[in-house]
């Protein structure tokens, strides 16, 4: 008897055979023109690919992608995106939640590494700063995690440590992303950044950015006050909170050992000196922590959980309970957690179509149907791996 | 593989299998034109030598023969060179890709050079594509942009025709240029690449420096060219000694 009957009856056949057309080969691939993420809507949009707008791209998206991906982009002179479903439902959810003075409503996306989680998050972000939403992301915790440029005890929370250097570069981007909306933001209380030096009352954002640029020490300071105020729920328009891998805020390990401080120990001071200096105690991981609590109204927060936060632990594991552990799980509960799944069988082909018709396989083999069908079954559905994969065809 | 995979996705389709029937009798004409080997009978076991037919690229995937041919069919017992070990039945298999990677294999760790290739690749399409687009009109079709072609032009450009042997008579060492088997010229050739990227310490990784001299010797320039150009030029100096040729 042969194996594929045998396959055949026991229905293990991969389903990735749709991948390979009637007519044979690439087909054209099915892009969209409606290239305003808001305005994607779940019964005709889903599995095409949209372009996104420069604007829109250079601003929020791009800071989602993977490097491989956009300089993918830069090549080719094209970008196009992937509608999927779970960005669609939430981006729904949160169009009715604005302004309902409810608490933070929170998200947490999941799935396998390289499925595709970051880029739903790029596209309720931009979704949401063409409805005015304020925009509060954060790319990469996990890797301020793991290198520590400068590392100072923090003046403004005695026991925890500054990173001045990253929460610089934070600001920097925050205000690249919210362009538009900062000039009308102004703060509502003193901030005072040390005994001799304030900020008063009633200056505008930009103000307390600038003075924390110029003057990078209390960079995470900064970021600390405008955290507050956006806690406070009184801005004109509501705020998106975008985490990416969140279960590094609650991991017990990191690449931050305690004498990254350089400090000769005081008389009579205890070890541990080469302990791991955790999320906790750092200022500008635990300000980002305090927008993912559910203690404030007029905004919502997105979150991705990844095996990249659980630092050299648990490469293995990608579900959501077991990356953010006891206590992490403890913080964000009660939550919506949303599935993000390999490409089904259209979706694999408009991606196989999409990168056969803008010249990023060049194989011959590529646009064949044995080839179509090798492609799909060796990334098996993720996004990542495909692209990964792609490179060599 | 690809044929099963084809199977199967014409059965989920719901359409016949197209090709099943063509392709098995073309493969099977041709292994059957090969000369057969004449033994006692049909099932005793083949004791002839090579040089055996090899398995190539163009035959169907193995599997399909054993099903449906009789115990007495002599294709059951011919004797046929088995596969290499990283041989792949796959649309995508290109043998000289293989051997290049094989030869930059350490410690067996050939996994892991299989992402380094994956990423050399896609460099090289970064490169030769940007170099498309910054290029005038007339010269954008020349360029060529898939890697796997791009590396056998550079391997076919690295690859000596003549190499130097040293050979000893009468006291003296002599250079003796000698000509190369086609193996031996292709695995020069990979090692002229290797050599000429190979980096000193951590500041490029081996899938750039890699990509960049292959797309440099692809168009004649570079060290590993420049390594082949001497090995010619010194054959080319010691071309009175080329009768000490020992073999």
């Amino acid at each position: 008897r042969s194996i594929a009957n045998w396959l055949l009856r026991r229905r293990q056949l991969s389903p990735f055979g749709a991948c390979v057309n009637r007519r044979g080969g690439a087909s054209a691939a099915l892009l969209t023109d409606e290239s305003a993420p808001d305005r994607h809507s779940l019964d005709r949009h889903v599995g095409l690919l949209y372009r996104p707008e420069e604007a829109d791209w250079q601003a929020v998206t791009r800071h989602f992608c993977r490097p491989e991906l956009v300089r993918l982009f830069d090549t080719l002179g094209q970008r196009a995106l992937m509608v999927r479903r779970p960005a669609l439902e939430i981006g729904e959810r949160l169009a009715e939640h604005a302004g309902d003075g409810r608490p933070c409503l929170r998200f947490v996306l999941y799935g396998r590494r390289g499925s595709g989680k970051s880029l739903q998050m790029g596209h309720v972000a931009s979704a949401c700063r063409r409805r005015g939403w304020l925009l509060v992301t954060v790319h990469n915790a996990h890797l301020w995690m793991r290198h520590s440029r400068e590392l100072h005890e923090s003046a403004h929370r005695p026991g925890m440590f500054d990173t001045a250097g990253y929460g610089c570069i934070w600001l920097r981007h925050f205000y690249a992303m919210n362009q538009e909306i900062l000039p009308g933001l102004r703060v509502t209380k003193e901030l005072s950044w040390n005994a001799k030096e304030s900020t008063p009352a009633g200056s505008s954002w930009k103000e307390v950015i600038d003075y924390a640029l110029a003057r990078p020490r209390y960079s995470c300071a900064a970021v600390q006050f405008l955290i507050d105020e956006i806690k406070l729920g009184s801005l004109p328009m509501p705020t998106l909170v975008c985490f990416e891998v969140a279960n590094c805020l609650w991991w017990h390990r990191s690449g931050i050992k305690n004498d990254a401080i350089r400090r000769t120990p005081l008389q009579g001071e205890e070890p541990p000196w080469r302990a791991d200096i955790t999320a906790k105690q750092l200022t500008l991981l635990d300000a980002f922590k305090q927008l993912l609590d559910s203690d404030w109204n007029n905004g919502a927060a997105v979150m991705s959980v990844s095996p990249q936060g659980a630092l050299f632990d648990r490469l293995r594991e990608w579900m959501p309970r077991k990356l953010l552990g006891d206590e992490g799980f403890a913080y964000l509960d009660p939550f919506v957690p949303v599935y993000v799944e390999p490409y089904g069988p259209a979706e694999m082909s408009n991606m196989l179509n999409w990168y056969t018709e803008s010249g990023w396989l060049t194989s011959e083999a590529a646009a064949t149907d044995a080839g179509r069908a090798e492609l799909a079954f060796l990334s098996d559905g993720n996004a990542g791996e495909l692209l990964r994969i792609a490179g060599e065809w | 593989m690809s044929q099963l995979l084809l199977g199967y996705a014409s059965r989920l389709l719901g359409c016949q299998s197209r090709s099943g029937s063509a392709a098995t009798t073309a493969a099977a004409a041709a292994i059957l034109s090969q000369q057969p080997v004449r033994h006692k009978s049909p099932l005793q076991k083949v004791r002839k030598r090579g040089p055996f037919p090899e398995w190539t690229k163009t035959d169907p995937d193995p599997h399909l023969f054993t099903r449906h041919i009789p115990k007495t069919d002599e294709r059951r017992t011919k004797a046929v060179r088995p596969p290499g070990k990283y041989q792949i039945f796959s649309v995508h298999y290109d043998p000289i890709v293989n051997s290049f990677a094989g030869h930059f294999v350490k410690c067996g760790q050939r996994d892991k050079l299989r992402d380094v290739f994956t990423q050399m690749m896609a460099e090289i399409k970064h490169i030769q594509m940007a170099r498309r687009n910054a290029a005038p009109p007339e010269e954008k079709a020349s360029i060529e942009v898939d890697p796997t072609r791009v590396i056998h032009k550079a391997v076919e450009n690295c690859s000596p025709l003549l190499i130097i042997k040293h050979v000893f008579r009468g006291g003296f060492l002599y250079k003796v240029p000698c000509p190369l088997r086609e193996s031996e010229s292709q695995m020069r050739a990979f090692k002229f690449l290797r050599i000429a990227s190979n980096v000193r310490g951590t500041k490029e990784h081996l899938y750039r420096s890699l990509a960049r001299e292959l797309v440099n010797a692809s168009n004649n320039e570079g060290k590993a060219v420049h390594a082949k150009l001497q090995l010619h030029k010194t054959c080319e100096e010691n071309r009175a000694y080329a009768n000490y040729r020992i073999t």
